[in-house]
C-alpha cells in the first residue's frame, strides 16, 4: 500500500480546504442575511429607485443627518401634515441646515396610494414638496427593514449613520391638522437635540396614521 | 385577499371569546328611542345612547357611543396596533359634571397584509360613566349631554370620521318629586357591559422584561413576561390558551400569535411571553385585557382588565410552591413543571408531562451525531480516516488518542462555527434554520466538486500525498496528520449537515431557539456524539486487533466508498438542479467531466517517473482544466429556476396558512408536507409512506387537502411555521382536522405507513 502513495508536501492541502468550506459557507449565508434597523445602532443601507427615475442608496448620504419619511398620497394622515404645509415647512427648515430628508413609499402596486417614479415627480410638483427624494419601495423591503407600519412614520439617522430617533412624527396622535399647532414635533426636536451634541430625549413615540399598504 | 383574511381572525377571536362567555351572537336589544342621538357619516353611523334620561344629582350615569361600521370596516381600541387610531370622545358636560374613560370591550384583532391592528367591526358599543354634579334641589332640571366623537375607520383606506352628538336628559334633585316617565335602556346596557372586561381580582400578575421564557421564539433578547397566579384558592380545570392584548401602543409585538403560552399547572397558574415592538418603549406600568378560554372557578367569565407594574430583571423565585418557570429549566420534577416539558405552543399540557428535558435532549443530540456518521454523506469520509487508524495502528501506538482528539476538534469547532452562525443570525432576525447552507448554490456547488474528486481520489485516478486519508507513513512525529485529522473532522461537519437524521432535527429545533449557552451545548453534544466513535477507537487502539489486518481488502473498501461518495454526488447535483433549474444539471456535469479530466491529467502526469518539464506542463494543464471546470460551476450557480407555481400539481398545492386555513373552512382536513430537495429523509418518507396506493386512498377517502411547502430555497414563511412547531428544519408533517384548526397532529420525522395511516384515520 504504501508505495502507491507518491509523498508530495501538501499535508495542509486538506486543512486549507476545510477551513475554505467553512469560510464559503459563511460567504454564502451572509448574502441571506436579513437587516434590521434598530435603535442606537448602524442601519442597513438601501438602494431604492427616486422620483427622478436614478437609484439612491442610504450610503450616498454617509456622513450627513438622514430622515427618512413614510408616506402615502391618499392617507388622510398624510395630507394632515401636506395640506396645510407643515410637513413641507420642515423639509425646508431641516435641508437648509444640510440635512437629508428622504420619502419612502412603501405602498405595493396594486394597492392604495402605490406611485410610479412619474406619479412620485408629480405629486412632489404639485404639492410643493421640499424633500432631497422620494423612493419607492414597492416590495416594502426598506418598509419591513425599518419595521414602517404607519404612515406618516419618521425615522432620523445621525452623521455616523446611527438610527437616533424612530416613531411617530408628533406626539399628538389625530387626524384634525388642528392639533398641529399644539403638538411636539419629535423629528425637529430630535435633530436639534443631536446637532446640539445632546442625546436625543425621546428617542421612540408610537407612530399613528394609516398602514402601510404591504404587499399581502 | 384581506376581508376574508379578516373574516378568518374574526372567526378565530370570536371562538376564543364564545369559550370566555362572550358570544358575539349575543344580541344587543335596540334602544328604547326617542332619547338617543345619531349621525350617518362614511361607513359609519354613530349614536350617542343614555342609560337613563332622568338621572340624579350627586350619583352616576352611563352613556354608550354605538358606532355602526359597513361590512369589512372597522374602528379602532385605544391601541390600534401597526396603524390607525383609537376612537376619542370630548365631552361637553354641565358644569360640575365629569367623564370617566371609555370602557373599551375586547378588541378584534384584523391582519392586514404583514400589519395587525385591534379595533372592531360591525357594532361597537363604547361605554362612559358620567358622574352627575351635586343637586340638592327640589327641582327636575333639563341639561344637554355633548359628545364629539372621533374616529378613524378603514378597510384598505382610511377615512377619519367625526360626529357631534347631543342627548338631552333630565336631572333631579336629592328632593324632587318625581312624575317623569324615563326611556329606559338597561336592557341594551347589561347586554353591552357583558362584552366589557372585568376587573382583574383572579390572577396575581408578575411582570418583566427579560428574555423569552418559552422555546418558541428565543430569538427576541428581551420580551416580555407575564406569570399569573391564581389568588383566593380558585382554580382553572384546564386552561389551554390565554392572550393579553396590551393597551399601550409601541410596546409589543402585535400579532398574538407570536405570543407562547405555558399553561396546564395543577395549581392554575399560567404564563405568557411575548416579543416587544421594533425599536419600542419599555414602560414600567402596564395595562390591558387578559382573554383566556376559561374562567376561574365563580368568574361569569375569563376576560379581565389587568394592570400591574414591569420588573426590569426576572422576579426571583417565589415561595409556596408555585410553579417559578423563569428561573428552572429543564427542571422536570415535582408538581412544577418546567418550561422545558412544554414542547410546542397550544399543545395539550397534560400531554407535555413526558416531553424531553435539557438532559434528555443532550442525550439526543449526542445520538444524533453517533447515527450521522452513518449517513451517506459522512460514511466515506469518516472511514477513510478509521483506514488509516488501522494502518498505521503498529506504528505509533499509544499516541493514536492524539489523531482521535485533533479529529474531535475539528467535529467540534465547526459545529460550533455552524451554530454561531446560526444563533448569530437568528437573533439578528434572520431565520434560517438548519441545513441553510444547502440553500445556496455557491456552497451546494463547492461540496459537489469536493466529493467528485475525492471519490476520483478513492478510485485511484490521482493521488495527493497525504490526502484526506490521513496519516502520511513516512510520519516520524506522533504530531504529523494532526491537521488532517482536524481537517477531517470539519468535512465530516460540513458533508452531515444535508442529512438531519432522525433525533436530530427535535435536538437542532431546541437548539437554535434556546439562550445562546444552551444552543451551544446542544452543538457540543451532537458533535462529541459525532465524533465518539472515532475518538473511542483511538482511545482503545486494541479494540483495532478485532479487524482484519491491514491489506488489499482495504483498497477494495477504499474503491467501493468511492462509489458512495458519488452517489452523494448524484444526490447534491439533483440539489444543485432544484436551486439553479435543472436546465444547469447537463452543464454542470460537463464541468465534472472536465475537472474528472484535469484529476486525470495530474494523476497521470505529475507522477514522480516523469521529468520535471512534463510534470510542470500536466499540472498546468490540470490546473487549467479544473479552473474552467470551477468557473462554468460558478456561473452556473447564479441560475435561478423557474418559481413554482402556485398551482396544484400531482393533488399537492402550494403550502401558504391562508391556503391550509381555507380548506379547513371548506371542512376538508388537510395535510401539510414541509420539504426541501436536499433533504434526504424528506425524499424517503415521501416515497416510503406518502406516495403510496394505500395513503393515497385514505387521503381522498377523507377528503383530504394536501399541502406541500418547499423549503429548497429560504423562504420566511416556511421558517416562520417551522418555528411554530418548534423545528428548525425538515421535514415536518402536521396533519389538520377541520374541527380544530390551531392544533394539528404532528407525525414524527421518520413516517411509516402505519403512523400516516393511524393519524388520518383519527380525522373524522
Amino acid at each position: 500500500m504504501k508505495t502507491i502513495f507518491p509523498k508530495p508536501p501538501m499535508k495542509t492541502t486538506t486543512t486549507l480546504l476545510g477551513a475554505a468550506l467553512v469560510a464559503a459557507s459563511f460567504v454564502f449565508s451572509s448574502a441571506a442575511r436579513a437587516d434590521s434597523a434598530t435603535l442606537g445602532q448602524s442601519v442597513p443601507d438601501f438602494t431604492l429607485q427616486g422620483a427622478d427615475g436614478k437609484s439612491h442608496a442610504l450610503s450616498d448620504y454617509k456622513g450627513k443627518f438622514v430622515v427618512l419619511e413614510w408616506t402615502n398620497p391618499q392617507c388622510p394622515f398624510v395630507h394632515k401634515f401636506y395640506d396645510s404645509g407643515t410637513m413641507q415647512n420642515l423639509q425646508k427648515e431641516e435641508t437648509a441646515k444640510g440635512v437629508v430628508w428622504l420619502r419612502v413609499n412603501s405602498g405595493a402596486p396594486g394597492h392604495e396610494g402605490s406611485q410610479t417614479a412619474d406619479e412620485a415627480a408629480a405629486y412632489e410638483k404639485s404639492n410643493n414638496v421640499a424633500s432631497t427624494e422620494t423612493l419607492l419601495d414597492p416590495t416594502g423591503a426598506v418598509g419591513h427593514e425599518f419595521g414602517a407600519t404607519n404612515t406618516p412614520q419618521m425615522f432620523v439617522i445621525d452623521k455616523s449613520g446611527t438610527l437616533i430617533y424612530a416613531g411617530g412624527i408628533d406626539d399628538k396622535p389625530s387626524a384634525d391638522p388642528a392639533d398641529i399647532a399644539t403638538a411636539k414635533n419629535y423629528v425637529r426636536a430630535a435633530l436639534d437635540e443631536a446637532m446640539a451634541g445632546k442625546p436625543v430625549s425621546t428617542a421612540s413615540a408610537r407612530p399613528y396614521g394609516c398602514s402601510v399598504k404591504y404587499a399581502e | 385577499m384581506p376581508s376574508f383574511r379578516s373574516a378568518l381572525l374574526l372567526a378565530l377571536s370570536g371562538a376564543l371569546l364564545a369559550a370566555g362567555n362572550l358570544r358575539a351572537s349575543d344580541a344587543i336589544p335596540e334602544p328604547a328611542g326617542g332619547a338617543s342621538a345619531t349621525v350617518v357619516q362614511t361607513h359609519v353611523t354613530a349614536e350617542l345612547i343614555p342609560e337613563n334620561t332622568l338621572v340624579f344629582g350627586g350619583r352616576s350615569t352611563d352613556v354608550i357611543l354605538h358606532l355602526h361600521m359597513d361590512d369589512n370596516w372597522h374602528t379602532y381600541w385605544i391601541n390600534p396596533g401597526d396603524a390607525g387610531l383609537a376612537t376619542t370622545i370630548k365631552w361637553t358636560l354641565p358644569p360640575g359634571w365629569t367623564a370617566g374613560p371609555i370602557q373599551w370591550p375586547v378588541p378584534e384583532v384584523h391582519a392586514m397584509g404583514p400589519l395587525t391592528t385591534y379595533g372592531y367591526g360591525g357594532d361597537v358599543y363604547l361605554l362612559t360613566t358620567l358622574k352627575v354634579s351635586p343637586d340638592n334641589s327640589d327641582k327636575v332640571s333639563d341639561v344637554t349631554i355633548h359628545a364629539r366623537a372621533d374616529w378613524l375607520v378603514c378597510q384598505e383606506e382610511c377615512i377619519p370620521g367625526k360626529a357631534e352628538l347631543d342627548v338631552q336628559l333630565h336631572v333631579a334633585g336629592s328632593n324632587a318629586t318625581l312624575d317623569y316617565k324615563a326611556f329606559d335602556n338597561h336592557a341594551l346596557f347589561a347586554a353591552a357591559r357583558a362584552r366589557l372586561p372585568v376587573k382583574n381580582s383572579a390572577y396575581d400578575i408578575k411582570a418583566y422584561y427579560a428574555p423569552r421564557q418559552d422555546f418558541n421564539r428565543a430569538n427576541a433578547p428581551v420580551a416580555l413576561n407575564l406569570e399569573f397566579d391564581p389568588m383566593s384558592g380558585a382554580k382553572t380545570a384546564s386552561l389551554k390558551l390565554a392572550r393579553f392584548f396590551v393597551e399601550q401602543g409601541n410596546v409589543l409585538a402585535t400579532d398574538p400569535k407570536t405570543q407562547g403560552f405555558l399553561g396546564g399547572y395543577p395549581n392554575g397558574s399560567f404564563y405568557l411571553t411575548t416579543n416587544l415592538a421594533q425599536n419600542g418603549e419599555q414602560p414600567g406600568h402596564l395595562s390591558g385585557i387578559l382573554v383566556s378560554d376559561q374562567p376561574l372557578q365563580g368568574d361569569a367569565k375569563a376576560v379581565y382588565l389587568a394592570s400591574f407594574p414591569v420588573a426590569t430583571s426576572p422576579i426571583p423565585v417565589n415561595n409556596a410552591g408555585k410553579a417559578n418557570p423563569a428561573s428552572t429549566l429543564g427542571n422536570a420534577a415535582g408538581s412544577s413543571p418546567s418550561v422545558a416539558n412544554i414542547p410546542l405552543p397550544n399543545s395539550s399540557p397534560v400531554a407535555s408531562a413526558a416531553s424531553p428535558a435539557l438532559i434528555v435532549i443532550l442525550a439526543f443530540a449526542f445520538l444524533g451525531g453517533l447515527i450521522l456518521n452513518l449517513m451517506p454523506c459522512v460514511l466515506p469520509v469518516l472511514s477513510l480516516k478509521v483506514f488509516s487508524l488501522i494502518r498505521h495502528a503498529g506504528d505509533h501506538a499509544g499516541g493514536a488518542w492524539k489523531q482521535g482528539v485533533a479529529f474531535t476538534a475539528g467535529v467540534l469547532i465547526s459545529f460550533w462555527i455552524l451554530a454561531g452562525l446560526l444563533i448569530a443570525l437568528e437573533s439578528a432576525g434572520s431565520h434560517l434554520g438548519w441545513g441553510f447552507q444547502m440553500q445556496s448554490p455557491g456552497f451546494v456547488l463547492a461540496l459537489i466538486f469536493l466529493f467528485f474528486l475525492l471519490g476520483l481520489n478513492l478510485f485511484g485516478v490521482f493521488e495527493l500525498g497525504a490526502s484526506l486519508v490521513g496519516v502520511d507513513a513516512k510520519a516520524t512525529s506522533n504530531l504529523a496528520g494532526l491537521p488532517s485529522s482536524f481537517a477531517n473532522g470539519a468535512l465530516a461537519t460540513l458533508a452531515a449537515t444535508p442529512c438531519t437524521a432522525p433525533f436530530m432535527g427535535s435536538a437542532v429545533g431546541f437548539a437554535a431557539q434556546q439562550p445562546a449557552a444552551i444552543s451551544m451545548l446542544v452543538f457540543t453534544f451532537l458533535a462529541l456524539g459525532m465524533a465518539a466513535p472515532y475518538l473511542a477507537l483511538t482511545a482503545f487502539p486494541d479494540a483495532l486487533k478485532l479487524v482484519p489486518k491491514p491489506g488489499r481488502w482495504m483498497e477494495a473498501l477504499r474503491q467501493f466508498m468511492g462509489f458512495l461518495l458519488l452517489g452523494t454526488v448524484i444526490f447534491l447535483v439533483y440539489v444543485f438542479g432544484a436551486l439553479t433549474g435543472t436546465d444547469s444539471v447537463p452543464m454542470l456535469l460537463g464541468a465534472l467531466l472536465v475537472a474528472a479530466l484535469a484529476a486525470w491529467i495530474f494523476g497521470r502526469g505529475t507522477a514522480p517517473i516523469h521529468g520535471p518539464g512534463v510534470r510542470i506542463v500536466s499540472l498546468v494543464a490540470a490546473l487549467l482544466l479544473l479552473g474552467a471546470a470551477i468557473a462554468e460551476g460558478l456561473s452556473l450557480a447564479q441560475n435561478k429556476p423557474t418559481p413554482p407555481s402556485a398551482a396544484v400539481t400531482d393533488g399537492w398545492q402550494v403550502y401558504t396558512p391562508q391556503a391550509v386555513q381555507q380548506a379547513l373552512a371548506r371542512g376538508h382536513p388537510a395535510f401539510v408536507d414541509f420539504t426541501a430537495a436536499w433533504c434526504l429523509s424528506c425524499k424517503v418518507n415521501e416515497q416510503v409512506a406518502l406516495e403510496i396506493d394505500s395513503t393515497k386512498k385514505l387521503f381522498s377517502q377523507k377528503q383530504v387537502e394536501l399541502f406541500r411547502g418547499d423549503w429548497t430555497h429560504s423562504d420566511p414563511q416556511i421558517s416562520e411555521t417551522l418555528r411554530q412547531f418548534n423545528r428548525n428544519g425538515v421535514p415536518l408533517y402536521l396533519v389538520y382536522s377541520p374541527k380544530n384548526p390551531n392544533a394539528p397532529q404532528i407525525l414524527p420525522e421518520v413516517l411509516t405507513p402505519g403512523i400516516v395511516q393511524d393519524a388520518l384515520q383519527k380525522l373524522p
